[in-house]
């Protein structure tokens, strides 16, 4: 799904036929965002809290997972809210 | 069917936002402007296709129709969907990402946040029994006793009269201060 910076991503469970579709209530909800490399005032667990913040409006009724990823020195943090 | 098929549009709406975003990092804005749109127009057909307010996937593709919109700088479409997801009671997470592509849309247009909508978008169902088309109008029959005239944009009244006369049609509108009803979208009502 579209959001202001990127995407976010509803997660599903596995189905019989493998496919997808808007009858399934979502499981989960991702938010992912990525650095390319850590630095003073950029880190992965600064990123992390900025997430931490954009989903604290409110429950869903499922857990909301965040990842955020460091391309440069290819390392990932991965939180449930 | 509908919600697969919502899927289906879902699907290549955000095939077409990676491609714009692919695009921009290539310097093309053109491109990616113009396949964001597109990937707009496919999600909101997406949300239109999911019926029931209850379910979150409607409210969800609501939201990000509006940011396709508005990334698209269409900002009045954005603005049409926000009220429209508002008006269909999503769960707090959502109704909060609503309210923040709100402020988004009133930055770039200039607005207070705190100001009142004069617009909210309104659905139409009904069957094209007349046209008026020197004053752009069509008049559309929702029921056995009630009719309601609708303005059209000039240039699209003929196609709409060759496409739609007498079918039954699903119209999304604007009610305007002074009451008259514009039209902003046309389609066969499913």
């Amino acid at each position: 799904m579209e959001i202001g910076e990127g995407a976010d991503f509803f997660l599903c469970k596995k189905t019989d036929s493998n496919k997808l579709s808007f009858q399934q209530n979502p499981a989960a909800k991702l938010e992912v965002s990525g650095i390319w490399n850590e630095k003073l005032g950029n880190t992965i667990n600064m990123r992390i809290n900025i997430k931490k913040r954009q989903v604290e409006k409110g429950t869903l009724g499922f857990p909301i997972y965040i990842i955020v990823v460091e391309f440069g020195g290819l390392k990932a943090k991965f939180i449930k809210k | 069917m509908t919600t697969s098929s919502a899927k289906i549009f879902h699907d290549i709406a955000m095939n077409l936002s990676f491609e714009a975003k692919m695009a921009k990092t290539k310097g093309d804005e053109n491109a990616y402007l113009e396949q964001m749109k597109q990937a707009f127009f496919l999600e909101k057909e997406a949300a239109l296709k999911i019926h029931d307010n209850s379910v979150i996937w409607k409210h969800a593709l609501i939201r990000s129709a509006g940011w396709l919109a508005f990334k698209s700088g269409l900002f009045t479409d954005a603005l049409d969907l926000v009220k429209f997801g508002q008006k269909g009671n999503p769960p707090e997470y959502l109704k909060a990402e609503l309210i923040q592509l709100e402020n988004e849309i009133f930055q770039k247009m200039g607005k207070p946040q705190n100001q009142q909508h004069q617009t909210e978008l309104l659905q139409i169902f009904g069957f094209l029994i007349s046209a008026n088309i020197p004053k752009s109008q069509i008049e559309i029959q929702k029921d056995e006793n009630a009719s309601i005239l609708i303005n059209v944009p000039s240039e699209k009244i003929n196609d709409i009269v060759r496409m739609y006369w007498g079918q039954a049609v699903e119209i999304q509108g604007i009610q305007q201060q002074n009451g008259a009803f514009e039209m902003k979208a046309i389609k066969v009502a499913a």
